[in-house]
């Protein structure tokens, strides 16, 4: 059974068929969720407010919601948080709110609280909200959904899809996934509010008579007490996160999407959930563009029925889909490998100042206007950083003398702290940075550009100076030079050749990292710099970064060559250091004269 | 309250907290929300080191587990539980 979603209401069904289910195993039953919807579409009809957003937690509510609003011939916007200062901003989109938090308010604006227990909503017994839908017909034409996108601009951006482009994308949805999903209960670790939560765990279920779980799931454990077979809508997030210590499960079907899965995970959850996730590749202004299935040992990503892909000579996607209104090409900021024949593609990257963080898209200009809004902020700058397990935001920021001041009062671990909990209701959690460093000018090229790995180079990991690890204070912080060229002077340019030898227990392993340790690349920089004064009698002071690249690790016990240039004219320091003969990294530098 | 200093230290180094000391974290104050303003990845990241350490067992109810993971104060709770249990 496929139904429309305009028939959802209406069609004549068993009402004690069950159309979702609580974790405590209860089943909601159809009569349930048709008097909900029912008795909260009567309530919407008095209200002259049209645009209603939509802030839940709970997947059955979010359809009660969605189909009270559709039936009362409301506008649905999904500003897909909770946050109150994140909405207050969106308030231009929506006239009025209805949620299941229970101390969500803004203020002037009607707020309807839907909550499981609320009589009104849910009367003991009554079967009106069945019989009362039954007869009509409904027509969904001029209705829309509006979800938001981060752009690379930094303004979320609405993306409004009408019922009509939702149908459609979930017909062909429903005729690939229909016959994965029977017989099971769906449960999703991702929030219903945004698109593909809110198809996957919302709108699909009730199209193919599948109950669906009221509840998210947030960790490994919750999905053992679920009673029989699982089908899971679920993102890399959680399933990178899966504990290989728990006994395996065996779930009919694993869908995946917002990220890629890497080979490595999509194993483990095979072992662990019984099958390997299939992955579904879109976005919220695409909706869903390819698909790829983990079960066979196939990379590639296969266009959706009805899609077309092309690419232009950058490698940039452009697509034309069913799902997208007027038929036009969608060009798309993700990089691309076509194979012509096939029509499938490999997915290479992104293209611009957008990037993922655990699935969430994040803008880096949003979050930077967001910093460059705070009191005492002068300049922000944020790049990506790569912890050992996760990418977080580092952030740097010039200030103003009285924020300075406070710097230098809480010290910088809990001015980073503080400046976490203000931007809390601003940002999604994820995109808050973690790591923050106070500078006195944000270092730009001569053209004014910002070059993400110099910006980077600010953060390579410190060796920890906690009391905890009092070692790290007798370390040293140079390695032993068993041999020197003499320096050679030609002209204006000197140079040198170091043999180093890195020992375990310089400074810069301790604590970088605890299991693997490496050589962090600003003690590659430190070194350089340092070897050319005392060598080479250039400055010591680093004025730019032209450029560093950073090749191969370097280990406790290697053995390095570091060579070095300094131009006296331009006051240009270039270092290479070598491995075996192999470069490991290289760098060109200005010294400030 | 060597257990609370304990779980604080596992929490900073776990999360990365750079240059945070167990000094910085209120053992009552939230973890997720206000306070630390940690996200679900670090709920899951949080929920693997816990079990590690000291081998306890998350409620597959989930109201049970965001009880437990609502504070510093909370989680040594459930530490000492099971650690009286073991």
């Amino acid at each position: 059974m496929v139904l429309p979603l305009t028939e959802i209401l209406s069609a004549q069904l068993p009402l004690d068929a069950p159309v979702a289910w609580r974790p405590d195993n209860s089943r909601i039953p159809r009569r349930q969720f048709l008097d909900a919807t029912s008795a909260l579409a009567a309530r919407l009809r008095e209200c002259p407010e049209v645009r209603w957003a939509l802030c839940f937690e709970d997947a059955f509510l979010t359809a009660v919601a969605t189909f009270a609003c559709l039936a009362a011939q409301k506008q649905i916007v999904m500003p897909g948080h909770a946050q109150p200062e994140r909405l207050r901003e969106q308030r231009f989109f929506f006239d009025a709110l209805l949620t299941d938090i229970p101390l969500l308010e803004l203020e002037n604006l009607l707020v309807i609280h839907l909550s499981n227990h609320d009589a009104e909503f849910f009367p003991e017994d009554s079967f009106q909200g069945a019989s009362s839908l039954s007869s009509s017909v409904f027509d969904f034409s001029q209705s829309t959904v509006t979800f938001f996108t981060s752009g690379s601009t930094g303004i979320p951006k609405p993306n409004v899809k009408t019922i009509a482009q939702l149908e459609i994308e979930n017909q062909i949805q429903a005729a690939c996934w229909a016959g994965n999903i029977q017989n099971s209960c769906i449960t999703g670790t991702t929030s219903p509010l945004h698109l593909y939560g809110f198809q996957f765990r919302v709108l699909l279920p009730l199209t193919c008579g599948v109950p669906f779980n009221t509840e998210l799931v947030e960790y490994h454990e919750q999905l053992h007490a679920i009673p029989g077979p699982v089908s899971l809508v679920t993102s890399p997030a959680f399933l990178k996160r899966l504990d290989p210590k728990l006994p395996e499960l065996r779930a009919s079907f694993i869908l995946s999407a917002g990220g890629f899965l890497s080979s490595a995970v999509s194993e483990q959850a095979r072992q662990l959930l019984g099958i390997a996730p299939f992955e579904i590749f879109g976005s919220t202004e695409a909706g869903a563009i390819a698909w790829r299935d983990n079960n066979t040992e196939c990379q590639h990503w296969t266009p959706l029925p009805g899609v077309t892909v092309s690419a232009d000579a950058e490698g940039r996607l452009a697509l034309r889909s069913p799902f997208l209104s007027g038929g036009e090409e969608l060009v798309t900021d993700d990089k691309v490998q076509l194979d012509p024949v096939a029509k499938t593609f490999l997915l290479l990257g992104r293209l611009d100042r957008t990037l993922k963080i655990e699935e969430k898209r994040i803008s880096l200009p949003e979050v930077e206007k967001v910093l460059l809004s705070l009191p005492h902020v002068a300049d922000a700058a944020v790049v990506p950083f790569e912890t050992q397990t996760r990418t977080i935001l580092a952030a740097l920021l010039v200030l103003d003398e009285a924020g300075l001041q406070e710097h230098a009062l809480l010290g910088n671990a809990r001015y980073l702290l503080q400046l976490r909990q203000r931007l809390r209701t601003r940002l999604e959690p994820v995109a808050i940075p973690r790591r923050l460093k106070i500078l006195s000018a944000i270092p730009e090229s001569a053209q004014g550009k910002r070059h993400t790995p110099t910006l980077q180079a600010f953060f390579e990991t410190q060796p920890s100076q906690s009391p905890t690890s009092g070692l790290a204070t007798m370390a040293p912080k140079f390695p032993h030079i068993l041999s020197q060229t003499s320096a050679a002077k030609l002209g204006r340019e000197s140079t040198i050749q170091l043999s180093l030898q890195l020992g375990a227990e310089l400074l810069w392993f301790q604590g970088h990292f605890e299991k693997h340790p490496i050589l962090p690349g600003v003690a590659q920089l430190n070194w350089a710099i340092h070897y050319a004064q005392k060598f080479l009698s250039s400055p010591g002071k680093l004025l730019r970064i032209e450029s560093l690249k950073f090749k191969k690790p370097l280990v406790p016990g290697d053995l390095v060559i570091l060579a070095l240039r300094h131009t006296s004219e331009n006051q240009r320091l270039d270092f290479v250091y070598t491995l075996d003969g192999e470069t490991v990294s290289l760098g060109k530098l200005t010294l400030a004269p | 309250m060597k257990l609370h200093t304990e779980i604080k230290q596992l929490i900073i180094d776990t999360l990365n907290l750079e240059g945070l000391a167990p000094g910085d974290i209120d053992a009552e104050a939230p973890l997720f929300n206000e306070g630390l303003g940690l996200d679900s990845i670090d709920a899951l990241e949080l929920g693997l080191a816990l079990k590690k350490k000291y081998n306890i067992v998350i409620s597959s109810e989930s109201s049970e587990a965001r009880k437990y993971f609502s504070s510093v104060a909370r989680l040594a709770e459930l530490v000492s539980m099971h650690q009286g249990r073991a």
